[in-house]
Parts: C-alpha cells; sequence; structure tokens
C-alpha cells in the first residue's frame, strides 16, 4: 500500500532514465506531496531532437513485421503490477480496479497490433502495396512517416493514451517526444513502456534496433515553472502533434506552439468527447441505468467517453431516473486502492474547477460529499439548456419527445460546444429501426446499442480516425 | 620560466608566455605598470591630479600597495563627472583624431558613462586577446578561419572580437541586425563558419550561443558541432556546466571565454581546462578580488572584483594607457579567487562563480555589457 513513499520521476533520453536538479513536487489525489518530477533543461531537449534526427533513417529501414515482434515482446515486459498500479491510484485518486482494466485492455490491443494493421491497411506490410484493379497500368500506394511526433498527454492519462500513442508512433516508423502531464501519473506507464521496450530491444538485436532507443523519448516540463523549457521548445519544424484535451486545450497547445513560429507538419488531435446516452420508450430500463450508471463514473468521469448526458423519453423518464439514481447509490466510491472502489477520488484542483463549472452553467453546487453519498451526480435540466463535458462523475439528464427529438437536441448540443462530432451515442432501444435511425442521424463518431459509452473497443477508428494513417503521407505511384 | 621583457626594454603584451612567467616577474610588470600609469594621469588628468594627490608613484614598491593604496573609483564617480572627457589624457583630448573607439556602457539609470580608446589602447586589448588564445594555431594551420560574430556592433565586443579575427587573419561575419536565431544559424552554415563568438547562456532575448542551438536543432540543421565549428568565443554570461557538457558531446575542440567590461577589457579569460574559470589577463589590465577593507582576498575567498587599465600597445610592447584612464575601477562584480595551479600551465590566479553586486538594473536594460 503507497502512502508517503518519496517517488522520484525521472524523463528518459536516449535509452536511459535521467535525473536532473530542478524537481517539481507531484501530489497524491488528497493533496500531499509524494515525490519529485524530474523537470527536463533545454540541452535536453537539444539532445532529443538531435537523436532523433540521427536516428530517424535507420529506423525507417527497420521492417514492419519486425516492428510488431519488437511491440508484442515489450508488451509482455510491460508489467502494469500493483505496485505502479498503487502508485498511479495515489496520484490520481482513479480506481484500482480500473487502472488495471483498462491498461490489460490496451495490451489485448498492442498484441493484436498486426491485426490493427490488416484493419487499416488490409495488411500487415502497409508500406508499399500493390493496388488491384487498377485499368492504368501497376500502382501502388506508398505510406511512410510525415516526420516525428511530440506527444502532449493529457491529465487523466495512466496509461491507456501513451500505450496507444506508442504502438501506433513505431508502426508508422515515426519516433516520438512524450510528454507527460506535470502531476506525475503519466511518467510512470511511459517509464515503464519505454523500459518495456528497452528490454525487448536488449534481448531481441540491440545492434540492430539501437534505433528505437534513440527515436523514443520523455521529457517533463512544467508550464508554470520558470526553470522549465516552455512547450514550444519541444518541436522542432516538421514534427507531427499528437494531442488529447479539451478543445480548449488543445487550442491553446497549437496557438503556444504557433505563436514561436513553429511549422508542424500535422496535428491528431482528439479532443472533446461529450459522450451521451440515449434511451427511448422501448429500452430495458434495468440495463440502461445500469449501463449509465457504469458510464456516468467511469474513471471518476473524467473520460473522453464518460457519459455527459442522457437524453431520455419522456415516457419513461421518472421511472429512468429513479433507476439510474438506485444503480449510483450501489457503486463503492471512496478509496482509489481498494480493488471493489468503481469511483474514486476527485482531485482537489480538479474539484474546484468542476464546482465552479457546475454552478456557472447549472447553478448547482457539487462537492467530494455529493460523489461519495450518490455515486454519480445527476443534474435534470430542461430540452434547451446548454451542457458541457465535466471531468466528474457527473451526468445531465434532459427529457426528450422521441428518437428524432434526441437526434435534435444532441445536435443541437454538439454545435453548442463547436464540435463536428460527439466521441459516443450510446442508443437503448429493443426497436431496430430506432436504433438506425440514430446511427444514420445522430452527429457521432461511433453508436454503441444497448451498452454504455464507456465501453470502447481501439481496434476501431477513434473520433473517427485511425491514427497511424494520420501519421502517415500517401504517395501514388502509377506505372 | 622565460622572461618576456624588462622595465627597460618593454614588456611584450603579445607574448602567449607572459601566462606562464613567475609570480616575482608578474609583481615586478605590474608594478611599473601602475608607477608609470599613475605618474601619466597626475601629468594628464586633472581629476587625477587631485584623486591621487597624497600618492607618490615611487612610493608604491609592491603589489600590495597598489592595490590598496589607489583608491576605488566606482560608476557613480564616473557618472557624477561634468564631462564624458573628464578621465581622457589631456593629449588626446586636445587632439580628438587620436581617439580611435568610443563605446557608453550602462545608462538605464542616470548618465550613460563614456569610454574611449585610442589605436594603441586597442591594439592593447587585440593583443591580450589574441594572446590568450594560443591553441587556435592548431585550426589556423589546418583551415582559415571563418568566424560569425553574434555580437551587437554596438556592443565593446562587437569590434574587438571583429579585429581579433581579423588579427588572426581570419574573416569575421557579422549578424546582421534583423536577423534572428534560425536566420543567423542559417548564415553561419551558408558562409561555412568555423567559429562562433556570442554569449553563451541564453537569458530568452536571442542571439546567445544556447539560442544558436535551440534554433539548429529545431530547424534541424545540424551545422553546430565538431565537424564545422572548431572554436567558441564567449563572453558576457557565466556558463552553465551543463553547456560546457553539450559543447563536449558537440566535439567542439576550443572554448574560450572572455571577462571584461566595456570599462576595463579583457580581464580575464578561460583555459581549455576549465571553461568555468578564468585567468587573470595582466597584460594590458589588472585585475584584483577585494574585501571591504579593499585588502586582496585569500585564495578561496570571495571578494569585489576592480579592473585597472594598465597599458596601450605600442608595435606589442607596454606604454601608458592613453584615453581614458581606469585604475582599481570598481566593475560591480562579486568573485571567488583562485590563486592555485592549473593543469593548463598558467601560473596567473583564476575568478570564479562571479555576480553582479552592483548596476543590476543596468545589466538587465542594457543586456549583454558587463557580468
Amino acid at each position: 500500500m503507497v502512502t508517503q513513499e518519496s517517488l522520484e520521476l525521472p524523463y528518459w533520453i536516449n535509452g536511459e532514465e535521467v535525473y536532473s536538479e530542478i524537481t517539481t513536487p507531484v501530489h497524491s489525489y488528497n493533496g500531499e506531496i509524494v515525490g519529485q518530477l524530474h523537470l527536463a533543461k533545454p540541452r535536453d531537449l537539444r539532445k532529443t531532437k538531435r537523436a532523433i534526427r540521427d536516428s530517424k533513417s535507420e529506423l525507417e529501414k527497420l521492417h514492419i513485421g519486425e516492428i510488431v515482434s519488437l511491440i508484442k515482446c515489450a508488451i509482455e515486459f510491460f508489467p502494469g503490477d500493483n505496485k505502479e498500479l498503487e502508485q498511479i491510484s495515489y496520484l490520481t485518486g482513479t480506481p484500482i480496479q480500473f487502472l488495471h482494466d483498462s491498461t490489460e485492455g490496451m495490451k489485448k490491443w498492442a498484441q493484436a497490433c498486426d491485426q490493427y494493421l490488416e484493419q487499416v491497411f488490409g495488411r500487415v506490410d502497409y508500406e508499399s502495396a500493390s493496388i488491384e484493379g487498377n485499368t492504368e497500368g501497376d500502382a501502388k500506394r506508398l505510406y511512410r512517416s510525415r516526420g516525428p511526433i511530440v506527444s502532449i498527454l493529457p491529465q487523466n492519462d495512466y496509461s491507456g493514451e501513451i500505450l496507444y500513442i506508442l504502438v501506433n508512433a513505431l508502426l508508422s516508423k515515426s519516433p516520438l517526444l512524450i510528454k507527460p502531464s506535470s502531476n506525475g501519473a503519466a511518467s510512470l506507464p511511459s517509464l515503464q513502456l519505454l523500459k518495456a521496450l528497452r528490454t525487448a530491444v536488449n534481448e531481441t538485436d540491440p545492434r540492430r534496433y539501437e534505433s528505437i532507443l534513440k527515436s523514443y523519448h520523455i521529457v517533463n516540463i512544467a508550464a508554470d515553472d520558470a526553470r522549465s523549457p516552455r512547450l514550444a521548445d519541444l518541436f522542432a519544424h516538421g514534427d507531427q502533434l499528437i494531442a488529447f484535451g479539451s478543445e480548449e486545450s488543445l487550442h491553446k497547445i497549437e496557438s503556444d506552439v504557433a505563436e514561436d513560429g513553429v511549422a508542424l507538419s500535422n496535428c491528431v488531435r482528439f479532443g472533446t468527447g461529450f459522450s451521451v446516452a440515449i434511451i427511448l420508450s422501448d429500452a430495458d430500463l434495468t440495463l440502461a441505468a445500469r449501463e449509465v450508471a457504469a458510464a456516468g463514473t467511469a474513471d471518476k468521469g473524467n473520460q473522453c467517453c464518460t457519459t455527459s448526458v442522457a437524453y431520455v423519453a419522456e415516457s419513461v423518464y421518472d421511472d429512468f431516473v429513479a433507476q439510474v439514481r438506485d444503480e449510483s447509490q450501489a457503486i463503492q466510491v471512496g478509496n482509489p486502492l481498494d480493488s471493489n472502489t468503481q469511483v474514486g477520488v476527485v482531485p482537489p484542483d480538479t474539484l474546484e474547477q468542476v464546482a465552479k463549472r457546475c454552478e456557472a452553467i447549472y447553478g448547482q453546487r457539487v462537492s467530494q460529499e455529493d460523489f461519495r453519498e450518490r455515486g454519480l451526480v445527476l443534474i435534470e435540466r430542461d430540452p434547451q439548456d446548454y451542457v458541457e463535458e465535466i471531468p466528474a462523475p457527473i451526468t445531465v439528464i434532459k427529457p426528450v419527445k422521441d428518437k428524432y427529438d434526441a437526434i435534435r437536441r444532441l445536435s443541437k448540443d454538439v454545435e453548442q460546444l463547436k464540435l463536428s462530432k460527439n466521441l459516443v451515442t450510446a442508443v437503448f432501444s429493443t426497436d431496430q429501426a430506432s436504433i438506425d435511425a440514430i446511427a444514420h442521424g445522430a452527429p457521432s463518431h461511433m453508436v454503441k446499442v444497448n451498452a454504455g459509452s464507456h465501453r470502447l473497443a481501439f481496434l476501431t477508428e477513434h473520433q473517427g480516425i485511425y491514427p497511424i494513417r494520420e501519421l502517415l503521407d500517401l504517395t501514388l505511384v502509377e506505372t | 620560466m622565460a622572461s618576456i621583457g624588462t622595465v627597460s626594454g618593454g614588456w611584450e603584451l603579445d607574448n602567449p608566455t607572459l601566462d606562464s612567467i613567475s609570480h616575482d616577474e608578474r609583481k615586478r610588470y605590474l608594478v611599473h605598470r601602475f608607477r608609470s600609469q599613475i605618474a601619466h594621469m597626475k601629468e594628464q588628468v586633472p581629476f587625477y591630479r587631485k584623486a591621487y594627490h597624497n600618492i607618490e608613484p615611487d612610493n608604491l614598491d609592491s603589489l600590495q600597495s597598489c592595490i590598496e593604496q589607489i583608491p576605488l573609483i566606482r560608476k557613480e564617480d564616473v557618472r557624477n563627472l561634468s564631462s564624458p572627457y573628464d578621465l581622457v589624457s589631456h593629449s588626446v583630448r586636445n587632439d580628438p583624431s587620436r581617439i580611435y573607439l568610443f563605446r557608453a556602457t550602462g545608462g538605464s539609470t542616470g548618465v550613460p558613462t563614456s569610454m574611449f580608446f585610442t589605436w594603441n589602447d586597442w591594439s592593447a586589448v587585440i593583443d591580450a586577446l589574441v594572446a590568450s588564445m594560443p591553441e587556435i594555431a592548431e585550426i589556423k594551420n589546418e583551415d582559415s578561419l571563418i568566424a560569425y560574430n553574434g555580437y551587437h556592433q554596438g556592443h565593446i565586443a562587437g569590434p574587438s572580437f571583429n579585429d581579433l579575427i581579423r588579427r588572426l587573419n581570419g574573416a569575421p561575419i557579422i549578424r546582421h541586425f534583423t536577423a534572428d536565431d534560425e536566420q543567423a544559424v542559417r548564415d553561419i552554415a551558408r558562409h561555412e563558419c568555423n567559429m562562433l563568438i556570442s554569449p553563451p547562456t541564453s537569458t530568452h532575448k536571442g542571439g546567445t550561443l544556447e539560442d544558436l542551438l535551440d534554433a539548429d536543432a529545431r530547424m534541424g540543421t545540424d551545422y553546430i558541432n565538431g565537424e564545422n565549428i572548431k572554436c567558441l568565443v564567449l563572453s558576457s554570461t557565466p556558463i552553465s556546466q551543463d553547456l560546457i557538457e553539450e559543447i563536449r558531446d558537440l566535439g567542439i575542440p576550443l572554448v574560450y571565454n572572455f571577462y571584461g567590461s566595456t570599462d576595463v577589457l579583457p580581464t580575464a579569460a578561460s583555459c581549455q581546462e576549465h571553461p568555468d574559470h578564468w585567468h587573470i589577463s595582466f597584460r594590458n589590465t589588472a585585475l584584483f578580488v577585494v574585501d571591504e577593507n579593499q585588502r586582496h582576498v585569500e585564495n578561496g575567498e570571495k571578494g569585489f572584483v576592480v579592473a585597472s587599465r594598465l597599458a596601450s600597445s605600442n608595435g606589442g610592447l607596454a606604454e601608458n594607457a592613453e584615453a581614458t584612464q581606469l585604475l582599481n575601477y570598481f566593475v560591480g562584480d562579486e568573485a571567488r579567487y583562485i590563486n592555485e595551479p592549473c593543469g593548463c600551465g598558467r601560473t596567473t590566479p583564476r575568478i570564479t562563480e562571479i555576480n553582479r553586486v552592483a548596476h543590476v538594473q543596468d545589466k538587465i536594460e542594457s543586456g549583454c555589457e558587463a557580468w
């Protein structure tokens, strides 16, 4: 059990951990200082840029099959062991069971990375693929990396996003510089992953795969610390950016980088999710209530696939709300290190922002006690009221007349948030025609049928894209 | 140790072995220079006639007496003068055509101070710079020197390093005043420069070696490394251990770090053994580290830096400094004094851990001027 063990979080350059004399404290979910995050210096950033430039051409020479094998080997060494998961849980307030389940889920995805390539390109060996059926002559698609990647990890990443990005970077033969959040939580799995990759390299062929060690780095910077390099200093011209976060935070990252005159080759954005549920009059309410309660509280409501709003048919509204309240109160809340806990603790700084936002938008105060007592806080609003995604176990409930009204309300809410689509719409209905109508009409990247929005599968597109495809440049060659 | 000059025959300012003479011989040189300079100042400058009225040059019989008995002069004293020429020798003041170079110092608080150099004064500066770089001969033998001077030409470092490069038979390539760091790196590469001249450590205003390294890494030009750059000439700010290691990692063989100010320069230069220590340059200038009672500190102790213009160069031989006269000038820095043998072979003491203690506002406002 992690309590006040001092945690030293280094960064990672050229296959080695680096400790710095410049550190910033990391806090537990209840505000205690539990360790130090070692901050990179300007020299370190230059070192990574040089290493990436030097190793890029060697990386490009590796065969995709070799990279797939290396990934599968590395995953064997990626522990997600209990001690590390406990540390992450203690830092973030996220329930340890959630961490375990999400890590295992992502590891399974990574182990199936060859299937992922088949899904995206129709073959594992995607780099040069003949185009069948071209009547003009022989043709093929040539793919190559658009360039090194800088990935800014969000505060709520504990292993999922980092593994996702690393595998996509490796498969696209793109060097990668990872910048974890300065709360320290994402540093731990990032370090473990690169250690696992180093072990895989050393176990297979260290000379041949030296370029791998020189291509994947982690740097810690703290934007509010004057001793630390700035965000824009992470980038070289021609880099790609992969970032996760709210639309506001993504916009800030892009404008900070642009202000410094850095010319990015590409931005891959995973922004606001605003996942929702639609419960129609013929839904299995028991199932819907259970799934919405689970989806509203997964990772203390802090994921892009968390159910932020439930649009409920008027005819079943009262019944549904009562059942969701019952389901929520049965959810265990509290000590994130208890394996039975389903909703952990919203950290104090997040809670402060959540409380302000709830008061401003909904005129309602929320507190840690509310989450403790109710599990999921339900806020009932009128159909036309403004709603947004809030990083806490809060779900807004809106009544709707029917499936078309639900689609209209959802479209309006998505538009008000200046999104083109939301991430997931979970539809609960027993009528196939209704389900089809919503699947066709909802402005959503994904529609889940009779399952909570939190049940994501990464083998398919995420927010409408396969990241590997975004990271590659395509040239058609015809002869 | 070889003697490189005599009182009567003249001291060779540009002779590198001046850094390796015995302590006694050095003291002999310095006492002679102080005596000669004070006599000149009393004769030529009314201000000093008054300030030194109870100092007889012949009574300065030791280096200690030169340090302790010659009153300190501070920037405020210079600012309070009725004319910027009040510290200039009468013979130069009456013939302004002898002024080869002028630069102002500071200026954000109160009146800027004016510093003047005759051609001989300036030659002594260049002699001292050149003599501090004996290892440069290795590079000159293989390649012509093409040096990118990143200093603003209005700063004393601009023309002094330009003339240093010319004296070394090289070509100075001067940074355009509108060039940002990325353009500077492109120019460095395009002109095939093999030497860089700049302040070392970033102050987030651009133009330093760190900023150029950042730009080189950001653009992927990969020019600033030992394959292309054979020598770094740095000045104006301290150099961090991190940057020293990075320079070594890049394989750049020679690094020179100069210390000095527009008022008195150069007063110290680093050796290849310790890029973050400065060997005091007892040539055209003298530097002492004194306590509050104007006594020189002991080995390992910290004190205040005072510097003196001791000589001009007439065909390489030391004669009196001609234009602006300054002895025991309080530079405004504090430093640690080290008087221990150095692996480089120089016998001159060193200073390190230099910190600004006065005129902080001047420094911030005016940029790369004094420390």
